[in-house]
């Protein structure tokens, strides 16, 4: 069983370093044009804040004129699009940034993943980041079920009987989804509400993952930024999203085909390419679970140790405490033969080997292994010596 | 200013000068209420202030010691 494991983790490993160099040459040849100081891959974790902004903002517009009934909800898109000016600009930017937004959340995690910073004292930045990917699938998804048009009630159909499909819940779920046991009045206002509860939850979810990072980096650079509203305008312009393409949802007859955007629909993608529910359920399972267990795939941690606290030495003053940005060492009581009433312990999950705490230790009793006090005094008398 | 630079400037202007021909095209042809040429011409504009934020703001400078880039 170990052997098995210890191959497991060699190939993964083997895997994961190729494709990180593949990832490091991308970046390296992406410089050339951004230069380091703008290159849109330092700003993965940045720039869905962009497009989420933009989300919000133009969401807030369509909104407006937005009505959430059966009848409703076709023309009410149909006049923003037709008669309001810059109606079809702000749908066209509200899809298209939603398009970006998931683009740069993949192009986000796998950087993270690549480059091995999602595991140990980063592992709640992983999982609420899992929790980020899905929330905004979903939010997507009810997007397009919010134009009501014949592909929409295609992409509905093909949706609730995902859900029907799930033994015993099935069912009950899918009239709590849509407001009944068949889609009517209230199931417009159903899908809207998700569609704005899933992100504002985004915002919650957000504050969970930037938690634990000492200094995320939340924003792009204004340049960034403005790269990217001209990238939105010039989509907008070259693929307008317009009103007309398909005719409105008719509950009579169910449209087979359905334009397929693989971003937020590939679940239901495999079903209407014939695929199959459990073929379309084990894959919207699968890729949260392989992300889910990917961290634990690796035998051994690239940054290993972590700090250990040296009993005899330690006074209990909570300096290290306090000056530790992960939040890795707790005080606790001691009830050993010394004087001091406190002493510090490291959480070895939350420690990420930084070091910060020897510096802020006034009395040597923490260590970091690879970096001892000694032999870093030695390797400071020596670069004296030589200068 | 090295040879990259000067491109990247070189590049800020071709599309900042694409992007007003478009808008005096546009213009002259009366299209001017169609939103697409609009969001087109816009983004383009738009796109080359960003790169030419990065042309001014990005030269890769290696500061090795005070006062002294490399």
């Amino acid at each position: 069983m170990g052997t098995l494991q210890n191959t497991v983790s060699d190939i993964y490993e083997n895997l994961i370093y190729q494709a990180r160099s593949g990832v490091l040459y991308l970046e390296k040849a992406t410089n050339a044009v951004f230069t380091q100081k703008f290159n849109p891959f330092y700003y993965h974790g940045a720039l869905p804040n962009f497009f989420l902004w933009t989300l919000f903002v133009t969401g807030l517009i369509l909104f407006a004129y937005y009505r959430p009934t059966l009848d409703g909800a076709y023309p009410s898109i149909e006049y923003m699009t037709k008669q309001i000016p810059s109606g079809a600009l702000m749908r066209a930017l509200h899809r298209y940034a939603s398009d970006g937004m998931m683009i740069f959340v993949l192009v986000h995690m796998f950087r993270v993943w690549l480059t091995d910073r999602y595991r140990e004292y980063r592992i709640l930045p992983w999982i609420t980041g899992i929790v980020l990917l899905v929330a905004v699938f979903f939010a997507g998804l009810t997007g397009y079920i919010l134009v009501w048009d014949a592909e929409s009630l295609t992409l509905t159909m093909v949706t609730l009987n995902m859900i029907k499909a799930i033994p015993l819940i099935g069912t009950s779920l899918m009239n709590l989804v849509i407001g009944g046991e068949v889609i009517n009045q209230l199931t417009l206002p159903r899908f809207l509400f998700l569609h704005f509860a899933i992100p504002v939850s985004l915002l919650f979810l957000l504050f969970l993952h930037y938690l634990r990072l000492t200094r995320p980096v939340t924003d792009a650079p204004f340049a960034l930024n403005i790269l990217m509203l001209g990238g939105l305008l010039i989509a907008c312009g070259l693929a307008p999203v317009g009103i007309g393409m398909a005719p409105p949802a008719d509950l009579s007859s169910v449209a087979a085909e359905v334009e397929i955007n693989w971003l937020y629909m590939l679940p239901q993608a495999l079903v209407v390419k014939g695929a199959g529910m459990q073929v379309a359920w084990l894959v919207t399972l699968l890729i949260p679970i392989i992300l889910l267990v990917a961290p634990y795939l690796q035998k051994k941690a690239l940054r290993g140790d972590f700090a250990h606290v040296v009993f005899d030495n330690c006074t209990g003053c909570s300096l290290c405490y306090h000056d530790c940005p992960y939040e890795a060492i707790e005080m606790v009581d001691r009830d050993d033969d010394t004087k001091f009433k406190r002493l510090a312990i490291v959480d070895p999950g939350r420690c990420s080997n930084c070091g910060l705490c020897v510096g802020a230790c006034a009395f040597k009793a923490i260590e970091v292994p690879r970096k001892q006090t000694p032999n870093v005094m030695e390797e400071i008398q020596l670069a004296l010596s030589q200068a | 200013m090295s040879i990259v630079d000067t491109l990247r400037v070189i590049i800020s202007l071709v599309l900042t000068g694409f992007a007003l021909f478009q808008l005096y095209l546009m213009l002259m042809a009366e299209t001017a209420s169609n939103y697409n040429s609009w969001a087109i011409a816009a983004g383009t504009l738009l796109v080359a202030i960003g790169f030419a934020f990065i042309a001014v703001d990005g030269q890769e400078k290696l500061q090795t010691k005070a006062g002294e880039d490399k």
